[in-house]
């Protein structure tokens, strides 16, 4: 059986100190934070690592979001076509915990996501990612 | 929430004086609150210097397997916010952008103002930009900088 990603899991990203800051009393993220190949941004589920695990190195932090937060993500509009974010599970030998976020076309015959489209994607992770885990040094 | 002690200051909108100025002084959100039009200059090299350390950057440098910061891209970025610094020196207002390189080695300047939010793409042959926010004023959401003027025009919209 397929391994889904419920609407009430958690993910984490490491992000690093550089490319987040507080702002005018909230925390504002850059969009790089989410920078991924292949248009599919890597996240590890909560229920499989925790944040101290996620973190790639001591100076950064970890962002959370939920699966279901991802999903509502409506904000992907690429010539007038809305773009479905979906949230799925794709562990790797190294990292059993890992998933992905991408934004698929709504039909088949729609192109598939452009580079701009790409980067709306990432402005949306920014907007609804909130901060987990401080760095343990700075 | 407690944040990292390193993190740098919070959201700058500097009413820059000219550096020989007697008024010496900038403001935050309109409200003037100090002194520091050398301050600002000073942070600017230091934002100037940041986007040149990006050369150092290898593949992979946020570990989520991204390409090296692209070399070219980082002198056009240079070149670039200068040119902007330059002109919001002339409307007396800056506000620093965000910045740091994306996925492909470009490198991504980021602003927010209020609602207002801005993008530019700074790679090695175009520079793209995304915004955000009060868009009544007939200019596309997203496409491309090629000229002064529409550099001028979003910096303009973004500060108004």
């Amino acid at each position: 059986m397929a391994d889904v990603v419920t609407d009430e899991e958690i993910l984490y990203r490491s992000v690093r100190q550089d490319e987040y800051r507080p702002e005018a009393g909230q925390l504002r993220i850059l969009s790089t934070a989410f920078n991924d190949h292949g248009q599919r941004i890597s996240f590890d589920r909560a229920n499989l690592r925790t944040p101290q695990q996620t973190r790639k190195a001591a100076d950064q932090a970890v962002f959370a979001v939920t699966a279901g937060e991802v999903r509502k993500i409506t904000g992907v509009i690429v010539s007038e076509i809305i773009y479905r974010v979906e949230v799925i599970a794709s562990p790797i030998d190294r990292n059993p915990s890992h998933a992905h976020v991408e934004a698929l076309p709504p039909t088949p015959e729609a192109p598939a996501l452009s580079s701009t489209g790409f980067k709306k994607l990432k402005r949306e992770l920014a907007k609804i990612a909130r901060m987990e885990l401080l760095p343990a040094s700075v | 929430m407690i944040y990292p002690t390193d993190v740098r200051p919070l959201l700058e909108i500097h009413t820059v004086q000219p550096i020989n100025s007697q008024q010496d002084r900038f403001s935050i959100a309109g409200n003037t609150i100090g002194s520091a039009t050398a301050g600002s200059y000073q942070r600017f090299h230091s934002l100037q210097k940041r986007i040149r350390e990006f050369e150092v950057r290898k593949e992979d440098w946020n570990g989520y397997n991204v390409s090296a910061p692209n070399a070219d891209a980082i002198i056009k970025a240079d070149r670039w916010i200068e040119s902007v610094f330059r002109f919001a020196l002339s409307r007396s207002l800056w506000l620093e952008p965000m910045v740091s390189p994306d996925e492909n080695g470009d490198i991504v300047f980021e602003w927010q103002r209020g609602h207002r939010w801005l993008s530019v793409v700074v790679s090695a042959d175009a520079i793209e930009f995304l915004r955000e926010g009060d868009m009544s004023d007939g200019i596309a959401s997203e496409g491309y900088i090629d000229s002064q003027h529409e550099r001028e025009t979003l910096w303009t919209w973004l500060m108004s």
